[in-house]
Formats: C-alpha cells, sequence, structure tokens
C-alpha cells in the first residue's frame, strides 16, 4: 500500500517527466527543414490546364535557395482554393512553408513555395508540385494597393489575408496548427478594412 | 541516424494503426489456438475455458460498439478542441513518436491505477478482471466505459502538442503490448528484461485476487513505473486469477455490467451520503462508517 508521500512524489515526479517529454520532442530537430527536402520550385510544366494558365501569372521567389538541396520528390501537390477575393486590383500571394519557425514569423523570404497571381474576384485557384509527403502551411495575402507589403492599420491587417486552417478572421495560427498534407486546402480571405 | 528525425506524415501513421490493431487481432487468435492446445494438454480444456473466451469477445463486441456510438464524438470534440492550445510545436518523426509513447505509457499507468483505486471506474475496469483464466482472449474482456478514461491522458498529450494521431498511435502500441502479455505460457524472461519492462509474469500478478498481489504492477510497456511509485509485486506464489468477489457466471452480460450493476446497487444502498460516495469515490475495499459514532464535530 502507498502512503500519500509516495502518492504525491509520484505525481509529481509524472508531471514533470511529461513536461519534460513534450518539450524535448518539440527540441527534436526536423530533418527536412535543416539540411534536406526542400520542396523544389514548380518551374517544371504544370499538369492540369488551370494550373498552365496561372503558370504564366506565377513567379518564383525564393528559386535562389531551393535549388540548392535537390531532393528526390514525391511528387505529391497541394491545389489551394483561394476565396473570397473582394477585387481585381493588385496581387495576391501565395507563400507555402515547411519551417514552423519561418511561417509563425511570416518570413516570406523562407517559404519553400510562392507564388503572385494577379487578383481576380471571387474565387482563384494555383497548385504547388513535386512536394514531399509532409506538414505545410500556407499563408495568403491580398496586396490590393500593389506596395509589394502587407499594409496593417493600427495593430490589424488593412489588406486580405488567410491561412490554411483558419475558421475565422481571427485565428492566429502557429504553424501546427496550420499544417496540411499535400492534397486540396480551401482558404477564405479575410478583410477587416 | 537521420531516418530518426525525417517527417512522418500523419496521415500514414494513421494507417499503421489500423494495419497494426486489426493484424495483432489475427496473431493473436493464431496464438489462442496454441494456448487452447496446451490447455487441452494439461487437461484444463472444458466448458468453462471455451465459454469464458466467447464471453471475452462479446464483451470485446459490445465495448467497440458503445466507443463508436458514444465515445468517438466525444474524442473528436476534446481533441479537436484542445488541439489548439497546444504547448510546444512537436514535428512528427519516429524520434517524437518515441518520446510520445513513454509518454503515454505513463499516462497508461495513471489511467489504470486510477480505474483500480475509484470505484466508479472499476465498475468498468473490473469486467477485464472479472475472468478466472488467463490467456491472449482475456486481453480483449472489456467493460463498457473502458473507452472513456483515456481521454484525459490523450488530451494532456495533444495540449503538448503531439499531433492527435501520433497520440492514438502511441496508445495503440501501449495497448497492444498488454495484450501481448495476457498468457500463462510465458514463465520468467531474462532478468533485465523483467527489471524494466512489464511482462507476462508481471502482469499475471496484476490479474491475481491473491491479497499480497492487489493493486500492483499497474503499468503498460514499462514496469519501471511500479518499481519507482512503490506498487510494484514480483510474482512468487501461484496466481488466483479473477476478482476477490467472483462474479461466478460467464453469460457475456453478466460479466459486462456486473461492476456497474454492484457499484449502482451499493451506492443507492447505502446510508448517508458519506457512504453513498464511500461506494462510488472509494476504493474496492470500502466499507461503510458506522452510523452509531456521533462525536464528530458536526
Amino acid at each position: 500500500m502507498s502512503t500519500n508521500k509516495q502518492r504525491i512524489n509520484a505525481v509529481a515526479a509524472t508531471a514533470v517527466i511529461v513536461l519534460a517529454g513534450g518539450w524535448f520532442a518539440s527540441l527534436v530537430p526536423s530533418a527536412d527543414a535543416s539540411d534536406t527536402g526542400y520542396a523544389k520550385p514548380d518551374n517544371i510544366a504544370p499538369a492540369s490546364p488551370v494550373a498552365k494558365l496561372q503558370k504564366t501569372l506565377a513567379e518564383q521567389v525564393g528559386a535562389s535557395q531551393m535549388g540548392k538541396h535537390a531532393n528526390v520528390p514525391s511528387g505529391e501537390t497541394i491545389k489551394v482554393s483561394i476565396d473570397g477575393i473582394r477585387s481585381n486590383r493588385g496581387k495576391i500571394y501565395v507563400a507555402l512553408f515547411d519551417d514552423a519557425k519561418a511561417f509563425n514569423s511570416h518570413d516570406y523570404g523562407r517559404a519553400v513555395g510562392f507564388k503572385e497571381l494577379q487578383a481576380r474576384t471571387g474565387s482563384m485557384e494555383t497548385n504547388f508540385p513535386d512536394l514531399d509527403i509532409k506538414a505545410y502551411a500556407i499563408s495568403i495575402f491580398h496586396d490590393e494597393n500593389g506596395n509589394q507589403s502587407f499594409d496593417m492599420l493600427d495593430g490589424y491587417p488593412a489588406e486580405g489575408y488567410g491561412m490554411s486552417r483558419a475558421n475565422s478572421a481571427y485565428d492566429e495560427l502557429k504553424f501546427h496548427q496550420a499544417r496540411v498534407k499535400p492534397g486540396s486546402v480551401d482558404i477564405r480571405l479575410h478583410y477587416l478594412q | 541516424m537521420n531516418f530518426l528525425f525525417e517527417s512522418i506524415n500523419p496521415s500514414w501513421v494513421e494507417y499503421w494503426d489500423v494495419i497494426l490493431n486489426d493484424w495483432f487481432f489475427v496473431g493473436a487468435l493464431i496464438f489462442l489456438t496454441l494456448e487452447f492446445i496446451r490447455y487441452r494438454m494439461k487437461g484444463r480444456l472444458g466448458s468453462d475455458i471455451v465459454g469464458d473466451t466467447i464471453t471475452n469477445y462479446i464483451t470485446l463486441a459490445m465495448f467497440i460498439g458503445i466507443n463508436l456510438l458514444v465515445l468517438s464524438g466525444l474524442y473528436y470534440l476534446f481533441v479537436y478542441g484542445s488541439q489548439d492550445f497546444a504547448l510546444f510545436d512537436i514535428d512528427t518523426n519516429l524520434a517524437t513518436i518515441a518520446i510520445c509513447i513513454i509518454i503515454a505509457d505513463l499516462l497508461y499507468y495513471w489511467e489504470h491505477r486510477c480505474m483500480h483505486r475509484f470505484n466508479f471506474a472499476w465498475a468498468t475496469h473490473s469486467v477485464h478482471h472479472s475472468s478466472p483464466h488467463f490467456n491472449i482472449s482475456v486481453a480483449y474482456r472489456f467493460g463498457p466505459m473502458d473507452g472513456l478514461w483515456p481521454i484525459f491522458g490523450t488530451v494532456v498529450m495533444v495540449l503538448l502538442g503531439f499531433h492527435p494521431i501520433i497520440v492514438a498511435f502511441a496508445e495503440i502500441v501501449v495497448q497492444l503490448y498488454q495484450t501481448a502479455l495476457h498468457t500463462e505460457m510465458v514463465k520468467k524472461l531474462p532478468r533485465p528484461v523483467e527489471l524494466i519492462f512489464n511482462t507476462p509474469s508481471h502482469h499475471r500478478v496484476h490479474h491475481g485476487s491473491n491479497p499480497e498481489y492487489l493493486d500492483t504492477n499497474y503499468g503498460g510497456i514499462f514496469i519501471l513505473w511500479d518499481r519507482l511509485f512503490g506498487t510494484f509485486a514480483e510474482e512468487k506464489t501461484p496466481v488466483v486469477y479473477g476478482l476477490v468477489k467472483p462474479i461466478n457466471s460467464n453469460n457475456p452480460l453478466v460479466a459486462f455490467f456486473h461492476g456497474i450493476y454492484r457499484v449502482a446497487k451499493n451506492v443507492i444502498m447505502a446510508k448517508g451520503w458519506r457512504n453513498k460516495a464511500g461506494y462510488f469515490f472509494g476504493p474496492p475495499e470500502f466499507e461503510p462508517v458506522k452510523t452509531t459514532n456521533h462525536q464528530s464535530s458536526n
């Protein structure tokens, strides 16, 4: 029979092991974020007609950092459907991340895929082909005034924005909450102003 | 060593879950045949063991039914509700899955210990312990609410930041490891194994109704938790399997509902809220307090 002191010690030890375990697991480096597995740039001829149309609009921004590690891609595709675009003005920027820190800090320079689309009212689609089977997160914004930056006003977004797996305009998702696997992803743009 | 840290898509792990569970079930049936041959050779194979085995699988069917109809919705709600409050950002790879399994095993230890020490949970877990036999089919003998209690550990692990599918996988690994321990065919394993891991010998003790074996060896994969937390007992005298108060029945409905029936009856019949609470929240050995003593402060 255990004494109460034993029980309390056991519970305390358990709490420490569980928390330390979770913390330790979060420190485990992700192999593909550090040295391998960057998604290849999508300069390969896209398969679908929709993607062909968009290929002319799409421009690879972070291409320089991507050619470095030629990993054998498993040919998975993320098809992004963007809804709720309110105007034809400006560009829609779609960034694909595989790194939690880059996504959480909105560091578009470290995105592994990047699309610049001419905005069209309503909905649009774009593809990120030749990806690995793993978790990605997507961040989108609508640069209506064409100044190539995401404008804020009084601490709130002044331009339309969206993220994978966000349910409302006020969802501020971290990478692990926004992560999606290759397949179809629907993202709604939100405009606060 | 890079393969340890290669990211794994959780949906693949979901596929491992199903494969593991299903093939383990098939493997267990084959192993059960061997155990029946052993019973036969020892002259122990009778209608009682056959009836007990059939009852085990009927309780499994009822357990799965309740899980699908009632508990799956609850898990969905709690798991996806708590996912947004994750403490850490944890990638899915072999290294983090291994850590998740160790945490799942430790949380299982506590879940299991609580299931033995609180009457309201013992009401359902006692079904698993109500068989007077010990073979792999007993591992599949479940009570009606056995699927409910893992939810606390599940939510804790999701809150830590493990992907829900990885958490489910880790819990299945712990469960299946335990399943394999339900046998009399393996006597003792090498000493280092018996020291660190839960083994058929340790788990036979856990199923014993011998006074010195009661409330011991709760561990899933690691017996270390029991050794650390003072709930360990070594298999010395022959184990008498089953409950302190046996059910003496192979009727699947009696087996499945006896625990809930006993607790409900005790709570309803008990006099005074103190005794009712004792029969519900107290340990299985709870005895009602004598009501003649009026010297307490109120």
